[in-house]
C-alpha cells in the first residue's frame, strides 16, 4: 500500500507473504481469544446446551478466597523467580566474560539446556530432585547443610520455593545468554574512558553497564514475568495439577484447570483464565514505566 | 453423484457392521484386558464386531472426555471412567450417558451385581453405568517383615492394635502402615460415615469424620504411619522407594491395587505379600467392632448418550459384565475383582494365588463383599476427592489447623463452590 503518495495499491505479493503469518494468528490466537471469552459468559454446562450468564463467572472471582489465594501465590512466585533468575544470570554471564574463549561457548550452550527441554520433562526430572530424602536436594544440599530433610512437594512452607526452583533452573541459562549478548556489546571505549577517568567497578557496573543493558533487561524482564503467569506445565507434573497443601502452590492457570476439568465448570476456567490479563497488565504497565529513560538505555 | 456414492457406502458399511465401536479405556494395562475382551466376543458372538480400543492415562482420559463431551468431537462410545470422576457428568438435568435401567433389569444385572457397586454409577434412579469392579478394600501386609519381626496377621483386629503394635515397631525404626490421602475416605466409610448424604449434604457425619482424620494425623505424627515421599501410594516411585526399601509393611488398598499395582510395581517381592481384611473400628461403649472392609475408587463403563452404536455398545458391555470368562480373566489378568455375583462362584477366582503367598485374595473378598459400603454418588465427589487428596492430610501433618478446622474449611469450600455450580 502506498498511502504516503495518496494511492491506495495493495502489493499482492507482499499480502500473500504475510498471509501465513495472519493465518497463524486468527487460528492460534484470535479464534482461542474470542471462543474463551464467549465461554466465559456462558453457564457452566458440561453436558447440553449453555446458555449466557454475563458476569457470573468473574464477580464469583471476587468473592473466592482460593482465587485471591492463587493470585498471590502467583505476584509472589514471579517476583521471586525474577529476582532469582536476572540476579544470577547477570552473575553467570559477567563470569562467563571471564572465562576462557574455547571453553565460553561451550559452557554457554550447557547454560541453555534446561531451557531447550519441554517443561514437562524438566518438571518430570525435578521429581527426582525433589522426592522426600532420597531426592538429589535433599541429599547433595540440605542433609550436607545440617539441615534437616525438607519434603519439597508436601511441605506448604516450600512448595513455592519447589516451584520457583524448577522455574528458575529452566530459564536462567537462556537469560544468561542474552545478558551475555548485551554485555559483550557495550562499546569498548565508554568503558575504556571510564576506566581511565577512575570510575571503579560498581560505579561502572551501575552507572554505565546497567543503563547500556536495560533494553535487554527489559525484554528479559516481559519474557520472564509472562511465563511465570502463564506456568502450568511444571506446577502439573510436580501437583497433580493442584496447589499442593492447603493451596500453597496454587497458581492462576492451575487454579484454572481445576475449575474446568476437576469441577467440569469451562466457563468458570476460562473466566479465571481471562482474568489474568488484568494482573499480568498491571505487573507489565508497572515494569515498562519504571524511569523510562533507565529502559531506553539513556541513563549512561 | 461421487457423494451418493460415499452416502451408501457409508450405510453398507454399517449394515455389514463395519464401523468400530470406540472405547476408551484409562490405562493401558486394562487395554489389553479390553483388547482380549474383543477378540473374545468376536469368538463368542459376533465375529464382526469391530472396536477400537484407545488408553488415555488415569487422569488425562477424564480431561480429554470433558473435552469431547463439551465440543461434541471425537466422543467415544464406550468410556472405562473411574467413579471418583463420574460425579463430574452429573451435573445439570440431563447427563451425557445412556440410561441403562431397563437394559440392566432385562439382563437382570439389578440382581446379579452387588447392589453398593449398582449404585455407584447411578444417579437419580437412573443406571447409568456398570462397574467393572468389587473394590473391596483389605490390608496388604509383607509376610517378609511380620516374620522379621515375629508379628502375625490375627494380632491386627482392630486399630487400636495397630496403633499399640505400631508404637513397638517404630521403637525399632520401622513404620507399619503406608499412609495415603484416600484413606480418610475409606477408614469414614468403614466406621458408617460419609462424604456426602443423599440429600447431596457434605460430611453428614462430621464428628466421626474429625476424629477419623485425627487417627490419620495421630498414625502419621507417631510414625506409625508414614507418608511415601510424593504423598501417594498410587505413584510407581512409592514402590522403588518405600516398598523397596522395607520402609513399610502394610499397604491399605482395594483389590485392584494389588491385582494391578502391586503386582505390576513390586514384581520382584511375588510370594513376600499377603492378604487380610481390614483391622476393625471397635465401638468401646457397646463392645463391637465394625465392618472389616470398605470401597474406594474402580473403574465402569459407560456408553455415551450420543453414539451411533448404543445397541452394539450395549451388547459389548453386558457380555463383559456376564460372561463367565470375561469375569475371570479381569481378574487372572491383573484387574480387578469383579462384582457380578455369579462369578464369586468359579473356583479360578477363588484358587491361592503364588504372588500373595498363597493367600485366596478371590475368597477374602467375597466374604467381605456383602459388608462393602454404599457411596452416595454426588456431582460434587471428585472435586472433595481432589480436595482430600490434594490437603487435607498433609495439611494436618504440617500443623496447617488441627482436623476440626481443617475439615470444617473442607465442608465450607465443598458447599460454596467447590465443585460444579448450581444451575441457573
Amino acid at each position: 500500500m502506498d498511502l504516503a503518495k495518496g494511492k491506495f495499491r495493495v502489493s499482492w505479493g507482499r499480502v500473500l507473504l504475510a498471509a501465513p503469518f495472519f493465518a497463524l494468528l486468527v487460528m492460534f490466537w484470535a479464534i482461542p481469544l474470542f471462543q474463551g471469552m464467549r465461554l466465559s459468559f456462558e453457564s457452566d454446562t458440561l453436558w447440553g446446551d449453555s446458555h449466557f450468564v454475563g458476569f457470573k463467572h468473574y464477580l464469583s472471582l471476587w468473592g473466592d478466597p482460593r482465587y485471591w489465594r492463587a493470585v498471590w501465590n502467583t505476584v509472589l512466585f514471579t517476583v521471586a523467580t525474577v529476582a532469582f533468575v536476572l540476579g544470577f544470570a547477570l552473575l553467570a554471564a559477567h563470569a562467563l566474560r571471564l572465562c576462557w574463549g574455547r571453553i565460553r561457548g561451550p559452557l554457554t550452550f550447557a547454560f541453555m539446556v534446561p531451557g531447550l527441554c519441554p517443561p514437562t520433562v524438566l518438571a518430570l526430572l525435578f521429581l527426582l530432585v525433589f522426592h522426600g530424602k532420597e531426592g538429589l536436594l535433599n541429599q547433595w544440599v540440605v542433609q550436607p547443610l545440617g539441615f534437616e530433610t525438607i519434603n519439597w512437594l508436601s511441605d506448604p512452607d516450600y512448595i513455592l520455593s519447589a516451584v520457583v526452583v524448577q522455574a528458575a533452573w529452566r530459564w536462567t541459562g537462556f537469560m544468561t545468554f542474552f545478558l551475555l549478548c548485551a554485555l559483550n556489546a557495550r562499546p569498548r571505549d565508554v568503558l575504556d574512558a571510564a576506566e581511565i577517568d577512575g570510575v571503579n567497578a560498581w560505579q561502572r557496573f551501575t552507572k554505565i553497564t546497567l543503563p547500556l543493558i536495560a533494553p535487554t533487561l527489559l525484554f528479559c524482564l516481559i519474557y520472564l514475568v509472562v511465563d511465570c503467569f502463564a506456568q502450568f506445565a511444571g506446577s502439573y507434573v510436580l501437583f497433580g495439577g493442584s496447589g499442593g497443601t492447603n493451596d500453597a502452590g496454587l497458581l492462576l492457570v492451575s487454579y484454572a484447570y481445576q475449575k474446568a476439568f476437576v469441577g467440569g465448570g469451562f466457563g468458570s476456567g476460562a473466566a479465571v483464565s481471562l482474568s489474568i490479563v488484568p494482573w499480568l497488565a498491571g505487573m507489565l504497565f508497572l515494569i515498562a514505566f519504571a524511569p523510562r529513560a533507565f529502559w531506553k538505555g539513556g541513563g549512561a | 453423484m461421487a457423494a451418493s456414492l460415499l452416502a451408501m457406502l457409508a450405510c453398507l458399511s454399517r449394515l455389514l457392521g463395519a464401523e468400530p465401536v470406540n472405547i476408551w479405556i484409562s490405562s493401558q494395562q486394562d487395554k489389553i484386558y479390553y483388547d482380549n475382551m474383543v477378540r473374545l466376543y468376536q469368538k463368542e458372538v459376533d465375529p464382526n464386531f469391530a472396536a477400537n480400543v484407545q488408553a488415555f492415562g488415569f487422569r488425562e482420559m477424564p480431561d480429554k472426555l470433558a473435552i469431547a463431551f463439551k465440543t461434541q468431537t471425537n466422543t467415544p462410545d464406550i468410556v472405562q471412567l473411574d467413579e471418583v470422576f463420574f460425579g463430574m457428568y452429573l451435573q445439570g438435568a440431563d447427563t451425557p450417558f445412556v440410561d441403562l435401567t431397563d437394559r440392566v433389569k432385562k439382563a437382570k444385572l439389578d440382581v446379579d451385581i452387588l447392589p453398593q457397586r449398582l449404585e455407584l454409577f447411578s444417579h437419580r434412579g437412573k443406571v447409568l453405568g456398570l462397574p467393572q469392579s468389587l473394590s473391596a478394600v483389605v490390608l496388604y501386609y509383607r509376610r517378609d517383615l511380620f516374620e522379621q519381626f515375629s508379628l502375625s496377621p490375627s494380632q491386627f483386629q482392630t486399630w487400636d492394635d495397630v496403633m499399640r503394635i505400631g508404637a513397638d515397631l517404630v521403637a525399632e525404626n520401622q513404620s507399619f502402615l503406608a499412609l495415603d490421602p484416600s484413606y480418610f475416605g475409606i477408614l469414614l466409610r468403614q466406621r458408617g460415615g460419609h462424604l456426602f448424604d443423599e440429600d447431596g449434604g457434605v460430611l453428614p457425619d462430621f464428628d466421626l469424620a474429625v476424629d477419623t482424620l485425627e487417627f490419620l494425623g495421630e498414625l502419621a505424627q507417631s510414625q506409625v504411619g508414614l507418608m511415601p515421599d510424593r504423598s501417594t501410594i498410587f505413584d510407581p516411585v512409592f514402590f522403588g522407594g518405600d516398598v523397596a526399601n522395607n520402609e513399610i509393611m502394610a499397604i491399605v488398598g482395594a483389590d485392584w491395587y494389588g491385582l494391578d499395582m502391586i503386582q505390576q510395581f513390586s514384581p520382584e517381592l511375588e510370594g513376600e505379600w499377603g492378604i487380610m481384611p481390614l483391622p476393625a473400628w471397635r465401638d468401646e461403649e457397646t463392645k463391637t467392632d465394625s465392618v472389616r472392609t470398605s470401597t474406594f475408587a474402580g473403574q465402569g463403563l459407560v456408553i455415551y448418550k450420543g453414539s451411533e452404536v448404543i445397541d452394539e455398545s450395549w451388547e459389548f458391555v453386558e457380555f463383559v459384565m456376564t460372561n463367565r470368562e470375561a469375569n475371570a480373566q479381569r481378574f487372572l489378568q491383573g484387574n480387578s475383582f469383579p462384582a457380578f455375583k455369579p462369578a464369586f462362584e468359579d473356583l479360578r477366582l477363588l484358587q491361592p494365588q503364588p504372588f500373595f503367598g498363597y493367600d485366596s485374595m478371590g475368597q477374602i473378598l467375597v466374604e467381605l463383599a456383602p459388608d462393602i459400603p454404599r457411596i452416595a454418588m454426588n456431582p460434587k465427589r471428585p472435586m472433595a476427592v481432589f480436595m482430600i487428596r490434594e490437603g487435607l492430610l498433609s495439611g494436618i501433618m504440617y500443623g496447617e489447623g488441627d482436623a476440626r478446622s481443617s475439615l470444617t474449611r473442607f465442608k465450607e469450600q465443598l458447599e460454596s463452590g467447590g465443585g460444579p455450580p448450581d444451575e441457573d
